[in-house]
């Protein structure tokens, strides 16, 4: 089972992608915060396998959380979501080194695209490959 | 033959050893500039020289001397002032007082006081006579700047002593008088310059020549000896004097002083210099002829001259006059003084013989001063001023010997030991010669004085020199070495001791040469000859032995006495009286003669003896003879005889005997009386060739005299020449300048001479009369004259006779005038030789005389006819003494009424009173005028106003005259002038109450005037104003371009329009507008300009103001539509913030929940779903809310429809609900309508001042305030939080302005405002005052809303 740790400002989305990941048999939400800040402390205890984040955060954006787990943790793959479909976003997630970046309106793809960057492969959301 | 004198005494220092004596003293001797040529020359010595320094210098007896404190300052060697006896040490200065005489320097220095009246000005001969007398050899002089003479004298004395004379350059000597005069002597041995000096006196101190000087006379070393000779024929060689019987003691050490001079040692070393160097031998030879002399030296021995041996000559001369001889004359001063004794003598008595005086000497160069007979002022202390004058002329430095001595005096070179002495001598003076030669010559020169001097001359020796040949002389005065000839036969005239001269020594060279050759035959023949033939001598025509033949001697004998050579004496005494006649005949007949044989006994035996006797065939050997003998032995004539004797015939043979001695005797007797005739002969010849030698040294004496006196003539005339030649130049100078001072006076001039003859004339005369350079001569009178001058001839004549000038103006043909000036011509000795006439071209003043004479005429004139002026004269009391015409006219009286009254009549009694009268008189006698505009009173009573002058009048010397008055009635023109004045004052008035600066310009521009407000506005008075000065109250920076502007206007003529700050009195500067307008005459000209400025400044600055405001507004717009801009774009970005932050996220949550949901559905999962659905719909009322107030913030959804109290009660629910924020709210009753977007804006001010409050005031109270003043609507909003410092200003971002400055700007665009009144900790309250609507809603509440 592979350890999600899942980052949002809001309660409510948090709320409802750890519901998502529950179904998921092969998934385990190991923890959760609500921004940049909370995610760095509470990662390296959470020891989970790959990183949640929004992109839109209070505070540190996730782009820059991306930054920082790269060079905090090299081998933590994390894949980025956003409200955001524009290409300039995802540009720079990828750039941050980001494994994935979902849409957040293509909700269902949250696990496809967990599982192919664990799998070492990069997922982007049906909505912003065109 | 050197005539050196010398002071015998001296002569004892000969014998001092030169280990004994003390240090070689340098005497130094100076006079102007010498302290610094004293020092240079000190300096250079070294302090161990071992020699000691003498300095005199020339200084005031008067005061005290600190030569020697100068002197120390620089020169290494102790210097010491002598003022008392001090031991003369090495390597000391000693400094002569200028007021003491040096008395000796021998081991000691030793001062005498100056003598009261000292005879001697010259220290310093002085002081070097004293260092010669006791260092002689090792004295050294130097001479030194300055001037006059002094030292020359005294070196003489240190040179003859042996001593060095140097002196310094004259070229490089500040003054060199004293070098010149000292090397004038001639006795001087360097010149050198003051460097070189003192190395050159090292070197002679050093050099110590290795010659030992005899203790006395005659004794030399051989080798010295030898040595000597070459030096003496060295001396003949170079200089013709032979020296070789001269003291040796005195040779040697002249010899001695110049090896020293020449730095050699070794009298070899000198002979080698000698030989090499011509003037060597010149320069020894001339120290051993040195001579010192003066004029009556030794006054004891000059006064026993003239006492005893002159009177006595007087007396007993004859027709060959009196002859005297002084020997050794030297530079002629003896010779001088005997003259000068002679002469006197002869002046005493009635009788003056012819005198002569022969003075000779051996050195040339003294001989040339002697006869130049030229001495220094020195000679004042031997020659009484009496004979000074007597016999000599003053010139420059000395005296110069008069002619008449001079004439008496005839100076020869003479070697007394080598050329014929002089004879017939009355008085021979010989004085300290003899002590300088051998004593063997002695003799010889006494037996040459017994020749010389007539029977009963005098013979004068020096002090110290006695005549050993006494036979000759007697002692007539011990004392003054006085001799007089005994009159005993003198030996025979002695042949002059010929030293062998050059040219003979080249004979004996020849001769001895000659006898080097080979012999030739005839020689060997005549030895041949005189050994094997008769014996023979040959006889000269004195008849002297001058040959003898090998065997001759046996036919000779020499007598007893005096050796002989006559052969008369010499021939054996039995061959005598036949030789002599044999002799005597054969040179009578020219032929042979043989005697007959005489017996003569040779050693006893008896022989025969025959004579032939040949005289010489040739005509050159007339006289001479050969006497050959012949000789045969006795004995058969002697037996013959024998026989004969005994044979009976004796008588016979004595009778023979007998006539044959008669005949002999008598043959004795003729020749004895031939003998006595040819003796007398003799004897009268010899007189004659004496007589003749006499003539021809006389002659040669006169023809040497006359050639000076030639030569001196010559000079003369070279003077004269010289002096005619300046003259002449003076002559041509004056000339010139004669000619030039003609010219430049430009005044014809003519000169006459008593006949009227014209004697020269300027050029300018050409212009009066027709004269030419050829009329030169002619009478003037011949002459056509332009003059009308008739009585030229008589003026002329009566300056003549009268001698006194005349002067007289005349006219030429063309009208110029001159003035003829006639005087008397009065050459260089005062006699009148003519007249000379100048004319002097005068037209011009008398043109302007004629001028004057015509003015004065048109101005009286012009006095008669003004008749518009008055025009009067008073004394300086004011009595009339002239009125004219005009002054007739004005005043009514006539001159005949007013002539003679006071002046004081024509004033009105008013200023008569106030003394005006008076007054004006004493001030134009004070100031020379005085003003006189006043009414005056009219004969008629009636008054006259007058503007007029008092001048004062002054006579020829100043004084004041009188006074005049000129005046003219003005009564007219000053009632206009008032009518104007008037007018004026009215302008005036009127342009002073006008508040523009008023002015009025001439028509180049220049102010004339400025109106009162000009002066008071600027504060300059009229004075400062007028002509420029009005620009300096024009602002600096306008001015420039105000000027020109002005200046171009004026130029152009037309009016113009400026506008320029002008300064106040108080500094300020204001605008004006000045416009200026010309004023123009009738022909259009302008006259004048008239101008005013007109104070624009508040007009100008508000316009300014204006501007400025609305660039602010502008600007304030411009932020404010930025702000709103910025302000938009926030509130956008507000909205799409919460759009996603809230909404969007709860959306995506509903989403993705209901996908979950549908997916749960789907698969028949219904557990969940209730939950799930209930969740969702929270979250969509959330997300209801949330759109719900967003839209209630972008725009209150109340405002539309209610009033604004409504609205703000909405907007405290709001605050109160959602910030927590409890808001007081207090509102009056009747509020002024608003209109709706200033509604709006109060509702969203009041809702930004109350987010404030809870923003920043920290409490969650406030308090709003709604009511109005007047027609404005007031809303405040109060807190009691923290507060703030209100800003000054409202300023946009400034922090405390939270947001202040925005409203405040909001509320000024509607034209409101907004009043903040807070501080730190007392809370806050923010007014908002908003105008009342244009719709002009009734100031009701509304109450249809909410």
């Amino acid at each position: 089972v592979a350890r999600v740790f899942i980052v949002d400002d809001h309660p409510v989305l948090l709320e409802t992608l750890r519901t998502l990941l529950e179904f998921e048999s092969d998934l385990e939400v190991c923890g959760e915060a609500q921004s940049a800040e909370n995610a760095i402390q509470l990662i390296d205890s959470a020891c989970p396998d790959i990183v949640l984040t929004d992109v839109s955060l209070p505070g540190k954006s996730g782009i820059e959380l991306g930054a920082e787990i790269r060079g905090k943790f090299p081998d933590l793959p994390f894949v980025m979501f956003s409200g955001h479909g524009e290409r300039s976003y995802v540009r720079k997630a990828l750039e941050a080194g980001a494994a994935g970046y979902i849409f957040k309106g293509d909700w269902e793809e949250f696990p496809i695209a967990i599982r192919q960057a664990l799998a070492g492969e990069q997922y982007l959301s049906q909505s912003v490959k065109m | 033959m050197s005539e050196t004198n010398g002071n015998p005494r001296d002569e004892v220092n000969d014998t001092i050893p030169q280990g004994k004596r003390g240090p070689t003293v340098v005497g130094i001797g100076a006079s102007a500039g010498g302290l610094n040529a004293i020092r240079r020359l000190l300096e250079r010595f070294p302090e161990d020289s071992g020699l000691a320094f003498v300095v005199v210098m020339h200084l005031s007896p008067k005061h005290k001397s600190h030569l020697a404190d100068l002197l120390q300052r620089y020169v290494p060697i102790p210097v010491q002032q002598v003022t008392e006896t001090v031991a003369l040490e090495p390597d000391r200065i000693y400094v002569i007082p200028p007021n003491a005489n040096l008395d000796t320097i021998d081991t000691h220095l030793r001062l005498s006081e100056l003598e009261q009246n000292r005879r001697e000005r010259a220290p310093i001969d002085h002081f070097f006579r004293t260092l010669a007398k006791t260092h002689d050899g090792h004295a050294v002089a130097i001479i030194l700047t300055g001037t006059g003479s002094d030292g020359a004298l005294g070196i003489r004395e240190i040179k003859e002593k042996g001593g060095l004379t140097i002196v310094q350059d004259p070229d490089e000597a500040e003054f060199n008088g004293m070098p010149q005069s000292a090397i004038a002597t001639g006795l001087v041995d360097l010149i050198l310059p003051l460097e070189q000096i003192p190395e050159m006196i090292m070197r002679y101190a050093q050099t110590q020549p290795r010659i030992l000087i005899p203790d006395d006379e005659d004794t030399a070393d051989d080798s010295v000896e030898r040595l000597l000779r070459d030096i003496f024929a060295q001396l003949r060689a170079r200089t013709s004097c032979d020296f070789s019987r001269y003291k040796r003691s005195t040779l040697l050490r002249r010899i001695h002083r110049r090896m020293q001079v020449q730095q050699t040692e070794d009298l070899e070393d000198y002979l080698r210099i000698l030989r090499e160097n011509p003037g060597e031998a010149r320069a020894l030879a001339d120290d051993l002829l040195i001579t010192v002399t003066s004029f009556f030296r030794d006054q004891a021995v000059f006064d026993q001259i003239e006492k005893e041996i002159i009177p006595a000559l007087f007396d007993t001369t004859d027709e060959e006059g009196i002859r005297v001889w002084s020997v050794g004359c030297a530079t002629g001063e003896e010779a001088y003084s005997l003259a000068m004794l002679l002469a006197e003598e002869a002046s005493r008595r009635d009788i003056s013989p012819q005198i002569q005086i022969f003075a000779s000497d051996l050195h040339e160069r003294s001989l040339a001063a002697a006869r130049e007979g030229f001495y220094t002022g020195a000679i004042e202390s031997t020659v009484s001023a009496e004979r000074l004058r007597r016999f000599f002329v003053k010139e420059n430095d000395g005296y110069r010997v008069r002619k008449e001595l001079r004439r008496m005096v005839v100076f020869a070179p003479h070697n007394l030991l080598g050329d014929p002495p002089f004879s017939h001598i009355d008085l021979i003076t010989c004085r300290n010669l003899l002590i300088y030669l051998q004593r063997g010559v002695q003799r010889e020169v006494a037996e040459l004085f017994h020749y010389s001097l007539n029977p009963g001359g005098h013979l004068v020796l020096g002090g110290s020199e006695t005549l050993e040949v006494g036979h000759f002389f007697k002692v007539e005065d011990k004392a003054h070495c006085v001799y007089r000839k005994l009159n005993v036969p003198g030996p025979e005239p002695r042949l002059p001791v010929f030293p062998v001269t050059r040219q003979k020594y080249g004979l004996l060279q020849q001769r001895a040469a000659s006898e080097r050759d080979p012999v030739p035959f005839s020689t060997v023949h005549h030895r041949m000859l005189d050994r094997h033939g008769p014996a023979s001598i040959l006889v000269s025509p004195d008849d002297k032995v001058v040959h003898l033949s090998t065997r001759a001697g046996r036919f000779l004998v020499h007598p007893a006495g005096a050796i002989t050579s006559n052969v008369y004496q010499l021939v054996r005494e039995e061959l005598r009286i036949e030789l002599r006649a044999a002799l005597g005949s054969a040179r009578a007949d020219a032929s042979p003669v043989r005697t007959r044989y005489l017996p003569v006994r040779f050693n006893g035996d008896l022989y025969e003896v025959a004579m032939d006797i040949a005289p010489a065939s040739d005509q050159e050997h007339t006289g001479f003879a050969l006497v050959t003998f012949e000789e045969r032995e006795l004995e058969s004539t002697e037996r013959m005889k024998q026989d004969a004797a005994a044979w009976p015939d004796e008588e016979v043979y004595v009778r023979e005997l007998r006539e044959e001695l008669h005949l002999t005797k008598q043959r004795l007797q003729s020749i004895i009386e031939e003998y006595e005739t040819s003796q007398e002969e003799m004897t009268a010849s010899n007189e004659e060739l004496q007589s003749i030698n006499e003539e021809l040294r006389s002659t040669m004496e006169e023809l040497e005299t006359s050639r000076e006196e030639l030569q001196s003539m010559n000079e003369e005339l070279q003077t004269v020449n010289q002096e005619n030649r300046y003259k002449v130049e003076e002559l041509g100078q004056m000339s010139s300048d004669l000619q030039n001072l003609l010219a430049a006076t430009d005044i014809a001039t003519l000169f006459l001479d008593r006949g009227l003859r014209i004697l020269r004339f300027t050029p300018r005369i050409s212009d009066l009369f027709k004269v030419r350079m050829t009329d030169r001569g002619r009478p003037i009178l011949e002459l056509v004259s332009r003059l009308g001058y008739d009585q030229l001839e008589d003026d002329v004549e009566t300056v003549l006779s009268r001698l006194t000038p005349i002067e007289r103006e005349v006219r030429d043909s063309s009208g110029m005038w001159y003035l003829a000036r006639i005087r008397p011509y009065r050459s260089d000795d005062d006699r009148i030789e003519g007249v000379v006439l100048t004319f002097i071209d005068i037209t011009a003043i008398k043109e302007q005389e004629e001028a004057l004479r015509e003015s004065e005429e048109r101005y009286r004139r012009v006095i008669e006819t003004a008749r518009n002026y008055a025009i009067i004269t008073t004394d300086v009391d004011g009595c009339i003494t002239a009125w004219s015409p005009g002054a007739e006219a004005t005043f009514g009286w006539s001159a005949a009424e007013m002539i003679g009254r006071s002046i004081d009549e024509t004033f009105v009694p008013e200023d008569r009173e106030s003394g005006a009268a008076v007054t004006e008189r004493k001030t134009a006698l004070e100031t020379g005028t005085a003003p006189d505009v006043r009414w005056h009173l009219r004969k008629d009573d009636s008054r006259v106003f007058v503007e007029g002058t008092v001048w004062l009048m002054r006579d020829g010397v100043g004084e004041p005259a009188g006074l005049l008055k000129i005046g003219q009635d003005m009564t007219d023109r000053r009632n206009i002038a008032e009518a104007l004045r008037e007018s004026e004052a009215r302008f005036r008035a009127v342009a002073d109450l006008v508040p523009d600066l008023l002015w009025r310009a001439d028509a180049t521009g220049a102010r004339t005037w400025g109106n009162r407000r000009w002066m008071t506005y600027t504060g300059q008075e009229l004075p400062d104003a007028v002509g420029t000065g009005w620009a300096a109250s024009i602002h600096p920076d306008d001015r420039p371009a105000a000027l020109e502007e002005y200046e171009n206007a004026i130029r152009a003529g037309a009016g113009f329009r400026q506008e320029y700050r002008i300064r106040s009195a108080d500094g300020q500067y204001r605008w004006f507008m000045t416009e200026a307008a010309p004023v123009r005459d009738d022909e259009g000209v302008v006259t004048q300009w008239f101008g005013s400025s007109i104070d624009i400044h508040d007009q100008r600055t508000e316009r300014q103001t204006l501007e400025e405001r609305v660039e602010e507004r502008t600007s304030q717009v411009r932020d404010l539509s930025h702000r709103l801009t910025m302000a938009e774009q926030e509130e956008r970005r507000r909205v799409a913030q919460i759009l996603h932050d809230d909404l969007q996220q709860l959306l995506y949550g509903v989403d993705m929940r209901m996908g979950m949901m549908s997916r749960s559905a789907a698969t028949g999962e219904t557990g969940g779903l209730e939950v799930g659905i209930e969740e969702t719909r929270g979250w969509l009322a959330k997300a209801i809310n949330t759109t719900r107030q967003l839209t209630v913030d972008l725009s209150p959804p109340l405002l539309p429809r209610e009033g604004l109290v409504e609205a703000i009660e909405w907007l405290l629910r709001q605050m109160k609900d959602l910030h927590g924020l409890d808001v007081n709210l207090e509102a009056e009753e009747s509020l002024p309508s608003l209109d709706e977007d200033v509604r709006v804006l109060i509702f969203h001010v009041v809702r930004e001042l109350l987010f404030n409050v809870k923003k920043h005031a920290g409490v969650d109270r406030a308090t709003v305030h709604v009511g109005s003043t007047g027609d404005h609507l007031v809303i405040s909003v109060t807190d009691e939080g923290s507060g703030f410092e209100p800003p000054a200003e409202m300023h946009a971002n400034s922090e405390p302005g939270f947001g202040l400055f925005s409203i405040s700007e909001r509320m000024r665009l509607i034209g409101g405002h907004v009043i903040v009144e807070s501080s730190p900790q007392r809370g806050a309250r923010i007014k908002v005052l908003a105008p009342p609507g244009s719709t002009s809603e009734k100031p009701s509440r509304r109450k249809e809303a909410h």
